[in-house]
């Protein structure tokens, strides 16, 4: 075994310097090599790394030239899109990078940001009602759809999902609002995404009732 | 869809309760037990011993899910497998992998058990480290004559499980003097790339550590309490010596209340020095590290600070605000109480093995990264393993400290990780 003579200690592994000062080890008399005492890991080059700051510059190179083009010909302030555009887009990306290890979780989250996003804009582009006629009730009924295969085809444990079918169903019900209190003019989209749901449901509760219920006991324990 | 059963699930101690909102890739709250034993390790051996000895933790094979209100463990059909240390050691291996929250790896002779805090603390960690090298003994050198079965406690799987802090709540002692914390010294420097932690495990006899610590008229953990705070100072510039060093001490709750869990139970004691006011040799740190021990080591001081700990999870109003507010919450409440520390310590205490596999193990360590400094002590028959991990590049204060052991003529060995190598 090395010793370090300013430590004034004995050393393990294959250090060639003390690993507490850094001064040069003293081999010893019965010098057989030693064994790594840890494994090797190098750090991790991440791969995407250059591709997102190439996103990052692209889009701080979109918005400054949008602004700029928009500010020298004048008229109609379309670049405001183009910055909500990059920041929408941002904001699908990052909430999909985090929520990236658990699909169900990401779909649901994405779910929220593309329905709350197409009623913003549906909003700031004066409102025709696009977003509550279409975009809600098909993006609901279409995540519903997915989730119910995804748990299929990735033979998700039945306790992994249950609570993401739910919180789907119940979003799936929203639309009846819509069409009670007349907000939306076109029904079918709205009236199916409903349907869609209470059939789920009815499923859900004749098939893994039992399930069901122990899952939203310890979800919701106090 | 087949029509399983109701998995079981667990609500998590009280002292579980923080690590979640608080666990990061800079402190993952994750530590580690480490045997090494005489011979390299066989996996397929160890993984027959880990399959035994995981019918004895039944409870130990579950998931961290998020409830509307809390955390909780559920139950997993997942079985463990054991495999070849391949990561950086304590890495956030329950997150990525959506997995159980342990891990069982090897690496040469050494076998390493990963725990995520919030699943257990030090005294059942060590229970399930033993056991599973026992039956790994057991299988490789069948000769031996032990039952496994003593190694464990005496209690059913709903007695390992439980939440003995709810056991033990209320009652709350009178004349209980309150001290507040001031601000602790903190610790500063360029850190490792990646999380990574410098790992310095230096081992020396039991014996010889405890005749100097007699000598000095300490115990063990306030001696090496002593040395650090020592070590620190030295590190100290003259402005920093207004704010005193504190170091945190976990202390086994099982010591004062009956309990067989395998789940969290332990308390913090804060042990305070202050440079300027206190006096700079060791025989003045030695003398208020013993007297914060002997204020904080007592029924009604552990009881009280047990009591005011749970208040948090049993007031009403707190219980039915939505978990990520209490996450924000937690998280503010931690990051306030980190600012009274500047290094942890933890002594898990002596390790006892049967007799006649005791030649077979050559020894026990454990330690835990964290974002500051931390020492961890365990001892095995006369083999007593420190070990200090620390997130800076700068290994001055490890070498103060170690320097400080062999000053006082004890052969210390130390075994390190080289993060040069990995950059
Ligand atoms: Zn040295």
């Amino acid at each position: 075994m090395k010793s370090c003579k300013k430590c004034n200690v004995s050393v393990n592994g294959s250090f060639a310097r003390c690993p507490l000062c850094q001064h040069a080890l003293t081999p010893d008399t019965d010098s057989k090599t030693q064994d790594m005492t840890y494994p090797f890991v190098p750090l991790i080059k991440h791969k995407h790394i250059f591709l997102y700051r190439m996103l990052q510059l692209c889009s701080f190179a979109a918005v400054v030239i949008a602004i700029a083009v928009n500010y020298v010909l004048g008229g109609h302030r379309w670049s405001l899109f183009a910055v909500a555009g990059v920041a929408c887009m941002w904001l699908g990306l990052i909430v999909g990078v985090r929520k990236r290890h658990n699909i169900l979780k990401n779909l649901a989250y994405q779910m929220n940001i593309v329905c709350l996003l197409a009623v913003w804009w549906d909003l700031f582009t004066g409102w025709r009602g696009w977003s509550i006629d279409y975009v809600i009730p098909i993006t609901f009924m279409s995540v519903i759809a997915a989730t119910t295969i995804l748990v299929r085809v990735l033979k998700v444990q039945t306790d992994d999902f249950i609570i993401y079918l739910v919180l789907l169903i119940f979003y799936g019900i929203i639309p009846s609002v819509f069409i009670v209190t007349g907000l939306c003019t076109i029904t079918i989209p709205s009236m199916s995404c409903v349907a869609v749901s209470l059939i789920s449901l009815a499923a859900l509760l004749i098939f893994e009732g039992r399930n069901m219920a122990a899952e939203l006991r310890r979800r919701f324990h106090l | 869809m087949i029509d399983s059963q109701p998995k079981a699930w667990y609500k998590l101690d009280n002292a579980a309760k923080i690590f979640p909102p608080t666990s990061s890739k800079s402190d993952t709250k994750v530590f580690r037990f480490s045997c090494e034993l005489n011979d390299a390790i066989d996996p397929a051996t160890l993984q027959s011993a880990l399959d035994a000895a995981i019918d004895d933790f039944a409870g130990f094979r579950c998931t961290l899910k998020r409830g509307m209100f809390w955390y909780y463990l559920e139950q997993s059909d997942i079985m463990p497998r054991v495999h070849e240390e391949d990561t950086p050691p304590c890495s956030m291996f329950y997150l990525e992998r959506k997995g159980l929250l342990f891990e069982v790896t090897w690496y040469g002779k050494r076998i390493n058990v990963e725990i995520y805090h919030a699943l257990t603390d030090g005294t059942g960690a060590v229970q399930f480290i033993k056991t599973i090298v026992a039956h790994y003994l057991k299988i490789t050198h069948p000769e031996t004559q032990f039952d496994v079965g003593e190694i464990d406690y005496d209690a059913s799987d709903t007695q390992k499980m439980n939440d003995s802090f709810n056991k033990y709540y209320g009652n709350e002692p009178k004349h209980v003097k309150r001290t507040k914390m001031p601000t602790a010294h903190k610790l500063r420097g360029a850190k490792e790339p990646e999380w990574r932690f410098n790992i310095i495990e230096g081992t020396l006899s039991v014996s010889n550590f405890l005749r100097e610590a007699h000598n000095l008229d300490a115990t063990m953990t306030t001696l090496v309490t002593a040395l650090l705070m020592q070590a620190i100072f030295g590190e100290m510039s003259v402005r920093e010596r207004k704010r005193p060093v504190i170091i945190t001490v976990p202390v086994n709750l099982r010591n004062y209340f009956d309990s067989k869990s395998n789940r969290n139970f332990f308390g913090m004691m804060y042990i305070k020095h202050d440079f300027n006011r206190d006096g700079t040799t060791l025989t003045d740190i030695i003398a208020s590290v013993k007297a914060c021990f002997a204020e904080q080591l007592n029924p009604d001081y552990v009881r009280h600070r047990m009591n005011k700990m749970l208040a948090f999870e049993h007031n009403p109003f707190i219980r039915i605000v939505p978990l990520s507010l209490k996450n924000i919450v937690m998280k503010s409440v931690y990051h306030m109480s980190v600012r009274m520390v500047t290094a942890q310590l933890s002594n898990i205490g002596k390790i006892t093995m049967p007799s006649e596999v005791k030649p077979l193990i050559n020894k026990f360590s454990l330690f835990t990264p964290t974002e500051r400094a931390q020492v961890c002590i365990c001892s095995y028959e006369d083999t007593l393993t420190i070990t200090f991990t620390s997130p800076f590049v700068s290994k001055d204060v490890q070498c103060r400290f170690f320097r400080g052991l062999a000053d006082m003529g004890l052969a210390v060995e130390i075994t390190a990780n080289d993060l040069s190598k990995q950059k």
